[in-house]
């Protein structure tokens, strides 16, 4: 999907001696929405808007290692190596080694001359990274100012991690202009720089412009238009884990040293296979302790006590995205962690004081089929009429804000129905859960409504596996650490299907003797029938989770 | 562009050639630089042709840094004006301009704001610089100063310096102390970096505790009462040992840990 923003100007700092005024510049296609006000806390602010900043860049894909020099150089050792097998005698030996040397002093010449070369060539591209970072960015962070707090959300490039900064108005000295509103916000890597240069000594204004919306650009201010192709997995991505926070999940807090001893035990190694998670173990009044696979390690939290009635184990992947809490741990109360369940989106809220910041990471760092589909995640969980949708969505943007009773008073309806609702406008990104304090916000994604119909499901086989598995065509026969079988019956026909998987829960082989799989094996990624049977027989499942406060029985 | 075809450009003044040379298109931007050449080194403030000098074109960035050599008088009045250059993106225009202020400025040029300023840009270049300069106008009257300022600084090159600053112009000075609370729980909680600033951290608690001061080891205590809690098995022993020499003085400080002694054996004779 495509999507055009307006922008009056580009994001920048003016550094007037001892003040400094950090300017975002807003989307003009959207609703006007303005704030200006005086950073009273400069240095936790600075702190947690560079933390955010980390998850805009963040991207934590498997890159392969760019092998394009060794093979070029392997081309030019194909003829010698073959002189080499091909020469016979001794001659011919003496001869080869003399050239052989002659050949390697040229390429110790070759490497020594072309060495500044391909330091400066990496300098650009490091260049180029900061100068087009827009290149980079997939969709601009969205500011939402609201009655009782301005906030900053984001997602990043490798559509796993998400952020949001929440900075209530007690935050700040003095607030000159206001307007409640969401909006995108030019964003650069100058900004970030601007950030860096944030002091309590330094009066620093934060400043999302109205002027924008009220001059001309005949007057000669400066309008530029930004077209992006928003990639579907993205805003799935993000819809996915942002929708996420509505689930039910075990909470724990946690001490800041128990962060900064999960960084540490992160830091100090790398894992060089699988499995690679980490194991939350919660026992009711007990202290949590984290096991760090493959190396089992254990790590206690003495300070960090369990409080829920029920004993779990929750595994975590992409455990290296909570090193981008690192920078806030000299900052923080505490690290309120919400835990859905295995595979499973999780969140991190770091209390900052009048500041919160909300980290959600979704169950993988890759968000391909080898995974377990999170498709469920954007399903409707009750059903709701279109009149009931919009009559909550009036209400709420007109508010701004709320909990699900005043909600449903306001709209005269029904608390469950109000619920519903909420949810089902949160996975189409137009509402959100603000987790923290428990209240539903306005918030739009984009200016345009989401297509959803093309959203909800990465291909046609995830559709029809939902499809199969609503209609309890899904039969699990046995499920193991490793793998499931079962019986998925499609159009009168029953499959025995089959699926592996590895110590990470990765789909690593599957079988199933429908046409599709006969076809093309799991080049295509896999069958309907495979994903449906994963999916019900995946540990954990989000069935379980679904059935909390606003899950079915909302 | 050349000779005639600029006339027109260069008739319309400094503010069109400024234009220009801000432009988003390339092409206007080297017509900018080539009128900019007909320019006195008058024609622009400081702070401009310390922009100018960021410039992607190299003849801007040239005839800035002539125009600074021209106009020294003003940068040593005012050495902030030229940030901008000390901390641009062009290692050419920027390391000009560093061996120009080695040059022709002296310790007396630069006040102490306009050093946290240095010290304040975002490069890795300007802020050693910075270092370099500090070194230079450092004295015991505007340590305070200095210590206030820098320890807010978030660069990890800094780290060391502050820490310095901490272990030699805060001890004994519960203000201070108490001010600096962020800095020393920042540095004690970085994760696999900061050795050699921790260790200054370390000593200087070490020296604080050993003069008594209640009225400074209390915002001490909150800090060694939160780092405690780490897994690192080396800070954490010297943590320890910290906490429970504090104790032994102050019992009532950090609230979270008990010191018990170690048993006592008996000696094999007596067991005998």
């Amino acid at each position: 999907m495509e999507v055009t923003y307006r922008y009056g100007g580009q994001s920048g700092v003016n550094n007037d001696g001892d003040s400094s005024q950090v300017s975002f510049s807003p989307d003009l296609l959207r609703d006007p929405a303005y704030f200006i006000g005086s950073i009273s806390n400069h240095v936790n602010f600075r702190e947690a808007i560079s933390t955010l900043h980390h998850v805009v860049v963040s991207d934590m894909r498997f890159k392969p290692k760019d092998r394009t020099e060794y093979f070029a150089w392997l081309e030019t050792q194909k003829e010698q190596m073959l002189a080499e097998a091909a020469a016979a005698g001794q001659a011919a030996n003496e001869r080869l080694e003399v050239l052989r040397k002659e050949l390697n002093d040229i390429s110790r010449q070759q490497g020594d001359v072309m060495k500044p070369f391909f330091r400066a060539q990496q300098l650009y591209f490091n260049w180029l990274l900061v100068r087009s970072f827009d290149a980079w960015l997939v969709l601009d962070p969205v500011i939402a100012v609201h009655p009782d707090e301005v906030s900053f959300e984001c997602f990043s490039t490798d559509e796993s991690t998400y952020g949001r900064l929440s900075c209530d108005l007690e935050m700040f000295d003095e607030v000159n202009e206001f307007s409640n509103g969401v909006t995108n916000v030019d964003y650069s890597w100058e900004l970030y720089n601007a950030f860096q240069q944030i002091r309590s000594y330094r009066k620093t204004e934060l400043r999302v412009e109205a002027a924008g919306f009220t001059a001309s650009t005949e007057a000669g201010q400066e309008v530029y238009e930004q077209k992006i192709d928003l990639p579907d997995t993205w805003v799935r991505g993000f819809l996915q884990v942002s929708s996420a926070m509505t689930l039910p999940a075990k909470r724990v807090r946690l001490h800041p040293m128990d962060v900064h001893n999960l960084c540490f035990h992160l830091r100090r190694r790398k894992e060089r296979h699988s499995p690679r998670s980490i194991r939350i173990r919660l026992k009711p009044g007990e202290p949590v302790e984290m096991l760090f696979e493959p190396w089992n390690e254990v790590l206690r939290c003495p300070r960090a006590e369990y409080l829920g009635d029920e004993e779990a184990e929750i595994r975590l992947w992409g455990r290296r995205r909570l090193l981008i809490l690192e920078r806030l741990i000299p900052l923080t109360k505490s690290f309120d962690f919400y835990l859905l369940g295995t595979g499973l989106p999780c969140f991190v809220i770091a209390d900052l004081g009048p500041m919160k910041f909300t980290l959600g990471l979704s169950g993988w760092t890759a968000n391909d089929w080898s995974r377990a589909g999170q498709f469920d995640l954007l399903a409707p969980r009750r059903r709701t009429s279109s009149d009931v949708r919009e009559r909550v969505f009036n209400v709420l943007q007109q508010r701004w804000l709320g909990d699900v009773n005043e909600i449903a008073a306001a709209a005269e309806i029904d608390r469950g129905d109000a619920a519903s609702a909420l949810t089902m406008l949160s996975q189409h990104g137009r509402v959100m859960y603000d987790l923290d304090k428990g209240l539903w916000r306005f918030r739009e994604l984009t200016r345009e409504p989401l297509p959803m119909d093309q959203l909800r499901f990465q291909s046609d086989q995830e559709r029809a596996a939902d499809q199969l598995i609503n209609k309890n065509l899904v039969k699990v026969q046995s499920t193991s650490q490793h793998g499931a079988t079962g019986i998925v019956t499609d159009d009168g026909r029953q499959y025995n299907v089959e699926v592996v998987v590895d110590d990470d829960d990765r789909l690593i082989d599957a079988t199933c003797q429908c046409y599709f799989y006969n076809s093309n094996r799991l080049r295509k990624g896999p069958c309907e029938h495979i994903l449906a049977l994963r999916r019900q027989a995946a540990s954990g499942s989000i069935s379980n989770v679904l059935k909390g406060p606003w899950g079915g029985d909302a | 562009m050349q000779g005639p075809l600029l006339l027109p450009i260069i008739e319309q003044g400094a503010d069109l050639v400024w234009k220009l040379l801000r432009a988003r298109s390339e092409p206007a931007r080297r017509v900018g630089a080539a009128a900019l050449e007909s320019f006195p080194s008058g024609a622009f403030s400081i702070r401009k042709i310390a922009r100018l000098g960021n410039n992607d074109q190299v003849a801007a960035r040239n005839w800035a840094l002539r125009a600074l050599d021209d106009r020294m008088a003003d940068v040593q009045r005012q050495p902030q004006d030229i940030f901008t250059l000390l901390d641009g993106e062009w290692d050419d225009s920027r390391e000009a301009a560093y061996q120009l202020v080695r040059e022709r400025l002296a310790a007396e040029h630069w006040s102490p704001e306009a050093v946290v300023g240095l010290c304040d840009c975002i490069t890795l270049p300007a802020q050693r610089f910075g270092r370099e300069v500090l070194g230079k106008v450092f004295s015991q009257e505007n340590s305070e100063f200095f210590l206030m300022r820098l320890s807010e600084h978030p660069a990890a090159g800094f780290r060391l310096t502050i820490a310095r600053l901490i272990r030699e112009y805060a001890a004994g000075n519960a203000n201070r102390v108490r001010k600096v609370q962020h800095a020393l729980r920042t540095i004690l909680s970085r994760v696999f970096s900061s050795r050699s600033a921790k260790e200054q951290i370390y000593s200087f608690i070490d020296d604080e505790i050993a003069r008594g001061d209640l009225e400074i080891l209390k915002p001490i205590a909150d800090v060694l009462d939160t780092v405690s809690a780490t897994c690192a098995v080396a800070d954490k022993a010297r943590i320890l040992g910290l906490i429970a020499r504090m104790k032994s003085r102050y019992p009532d400080l950090v609230a979270h840990a008990d010191v018990i002694e170690p048993e006592l054996r008996a000696q094999r004779s007596e067991v005998a």
